[in-house]
């Protein structure tokens, strides 16, 4: 149990967010049939992905490898400098259209969200293809 | 950089995942050196030299041409 706390709080933070992101779909237009369907993808992509990452783990804990390396630091760091970039152009946007905007505070929450996204796609990015450090 | 880990591996006879848990890594790391994918550190050259009993600059091929 010990050795999956971090998966264990991740897939509390990803259902939290993928939740959330639902129920403001659902608070917003209750009809619209898009939106909820892709309030379903989220939240079933988010179970996919905290299945695959504790199976994952497990694997790896049977064959003696360690949870974490130092390609899998390295690339969090990459990650993690690219991402800061990219959002920061996504800040930039929303700073730039934040009239045109419905609301100014839920494009907060949108920023936050998509700076996690970026985040997540970059570090799926880096650990799949790796090349960073070439 | 280039490397001779495939070759060295086959010449004796271990897996990915035995070199991986030889270094302590993941199979995925040993994956992605293969490849040419990723540059280890000074650290896990040196493990993955031992493991082969070779210095380093006979595992891991420094080409200049890389930083052009």
């Amino acid at each position: 149990m010990k050795d999956y706390y971090r998966e264990i709080i991740s897939g509390l933070l990803l259902t939290a967010l993928f939740s959330g992101l639902a129920i403001w779909f659902f608070r917003h237009e209750p009809d619209a049939i898009l939106k909820i369907t892709i309030a379903i993808i989220t939240i079933v992509l988010g179970i996919f992905v905290f299945i695959r990452n504790i199976i994952a783990k497990k694997r790896n804990l049977e064959a003696g490898a360690p949870p974490e390396d130092e390609f899998t630091k390295l690339a969090k760091v990459y990650a993690g400098s690219q991402a800061f970039i990219y959002s920061m152009y996504l800040w930039f946007l929303i700073f730039i259209f934040r009239s045109s905007l419905p609301d100014p505070e839920e494009m907060l929450g949108v920023g936050i969200m998509g700076s996690a996204l970026i985040y997540g796609i970059c570090l799926w990015y880096y650990k799949s293809r790796g090349g960073f450090n070439e | 950089m280039n490397n001779r880990m495939k070759e060295l591996r086959a010449r004796d006879k271990i897996t990915q995942a035995g070199l991986a848990k030889l270094v302590g890594v993941r199979r995925e790391t040993i994956v992605f050196l293969e490849k040419g994918k990723y540059n280890p550190s000074l650290n896990l050259a040196y493990s993955i030299a031992k493991v082969f009993n070779l210095p380093i600059e006979e595992v891991f091929i420094f080409d200049p041409t890389d930083n052009e």
